[in-house]
């Protein structure tokens, strides 16, 4: 082989590998404010097991006890090789958690390390020519360095690369960004806590944020859809109200919170009544401590509807509920004179 | 009719019109409250109603060789919202971990390819 044509050769593999492989970032010093999320220790993937690896970083770091093994079990192996990012997802339900696959930003990875919690991102390293060829590996991102915005990584190398999501923008980006998020249970009950305290002090567009937060790990969540529509409701956002009750009742048919409140909407916008009060119906049909409040709408649907009657009897078994709060028993007598005194049409 | 004889019907059309149609003004709503203790929290989330998202994601999974049953065992355990997500960015439909070995011959070729080239 001549020099010259060797030199070309040589000329054009470097330009391949430069541009279509990316390799881990070289580590910095990171500033003594450099915070690592405790139960992360540096960690080798065995035979570049990246997944049941990463994930076992992740789960273990919540207080599981899953070892990358136990995870193989749980995590098949897709025909074309690896582990799909959509059986990192379901196994870490499986495993008890909270858990999405999210379009990540540097927002929203510092967002989980600020609150104590690993993420896992899914890297290109190879861009391969052909389809499906080419190859992803898993890290975990699990400190981070607020003065110099820097993030620690582990690749499963066992070493702790301390560098900018930046610099990982390369390989992350053809990837979708993609961004695993875990949640203990404990995490997201404490999360829908706080919201519910933001709601009863008025800050509801916090409140709204918190909770559409917590939809994104624990999309089933029925109670927080539900507080999600009466969130949106009091901000006067009729339509995503709604919506919130309706995603409640597609999880939920016979919820009678979502069934109440979509109920009581719909009455205050007046043309629905119909369907307003086959929702009341359905609510007021169940026994417990909410029962007289789903009467109590359904009641003032009938009034609206001109039955005035039969909305003074529903009022009248209301009434009959023992424990109710002063203000709802006033409400309720309130109603029951009105619909005494109306006309039926 | 004068200006005060027509504000007194007003008035009284108003009350009728509130005694006759409108319900009272109080209806309470039921209160937001804090998830059950493992309330709602089903393994198979199969209640899709965005079917177009579900397509997408499926046509993904199938790309990577997954067979029907394969595909449907994991779209059942996936929410609208997550469906929703995957479809919006397929790129993040992918398998990672497992480098093939014919990557390590390749590196290994174009490494030898630079070193003829550095000796020669």
């Amino acid at each position: 082989m001549g020099g010259r044509r060797a030199a070309r050769l040589a000329a054009l593999a470097l330009a391949m590998l430069s541009g279509c492989v990316s390799l881990a970032p070289r580590s910095r010093t990171p500033s003594p404010e450099a915070r690592v999320i405790p139960g992360v220790p540096l960690t080798v993937f065995e035979q570049d097991r990246c997944g049941p690896g990463s994930l076992s970083m992740v789960l273990r770091a919540h207080g599981d006890t899953a070892s990358a093994r136990d995870l193989e079990a749980v995590l098949p192996e897709a025909p074309g090789r690896g582990v799909l990012s959509v059986d990192m997802l379901i196994a870490a339900r499986q495993r008890g958690f909270d858990a999405a696959l999210v379009t990540g930003t540097a927002e929203t990875v510092r967002g989980e390390l600020a609150a104590g919690r690993p993420a896992i991102l899914m890297l290109r390293l190879l861009d391969a020519p052909g389809a499906r060829r080419d190859i992803y590996h898993y890290v975990v991102v699990d400190g981070f360095d607020t003065p110099r915005g820097l993030c620690r990584f582990q690749f499963g190398d066992g070493k702790a690369r301390w560098a900018r999501l930046e610099s990982l923008e390369g390989s992350w980006k053809p990837a979708g960004h993609v961004l695993l998020v875990v949640w203990s249970l404990a995490d997201t009950d404490a999360a829908i806590a706080r919201a519910l305290a933001l709601e009863s002090q008025g800050r509801l567009e916090e409140a709204d944020a918190l909770y559409r937060e917590v939809l994104v790990v624990r999309p089933e969540s029925v109670r927080t859809w539900v507080n999600l529509g009466n969130v949106a409701a009091d901000l006067g956002r009729r339509a995503e109200s709604e919506t919130a009750y309706r995603r409640a009742l597609a999880i939920a048919p016979d919820d009678r919170d979502a069934l109440n409140n979509l109920a009581w909407l719909l009455l205050g916008e007046g043309t629905r009544l119909e369907e307003a009060e086959t929702l009341a119906t359905k609510a007021a049909s169940q026994p417990g401590a909410d029962r007289p409040l789903a009467l109590d709408t359904l009641g003032r649907i009938q009034l609206a509807r001109g039955r005035c009657p039969e909305a003074a009897g529903t009022f009248r078994e209301a009434l009959g509920a023992e424990g109710l709060p002063d203000a709802t028993r006033a409400g309720l007598r309130d109603a029951l004179r009105q619909a005494g005194e109306c006309r039926p049409r | 009719m004068d200006r005060t004889q027509a504000r007194g019907l007003v008035v009284l059309l108003s009350a009728a019109w509130l005694a006759v149609v409108a319900p009272p003004a109080a209806a309470e709503r039921i209160a937001s409250k804090a998830e059950a203790p493992a309330a709602s929290r089903a393994a198979d989330l199969a209640r899709v109603s965005d079917v177009v998202a579900r397509d997408h994601v499926a046509q993904a999974l199938a790309a990577h060789g997954l067979t029907a049953q394969q595909i449907e065992e994991r779209l059942v355990r996936l929410s609208d919202d997550d469906l929703h997500r995957l479809a919006a960015n397929l790129d993040q439909v992918q398998a990672a971990g497992n480098v093939p070995n014919y990557i390590w011959i390749l590196l290994g070729i174009l490494l030898a390819v630079t070193i003829v080239a550095a000796v020669f």
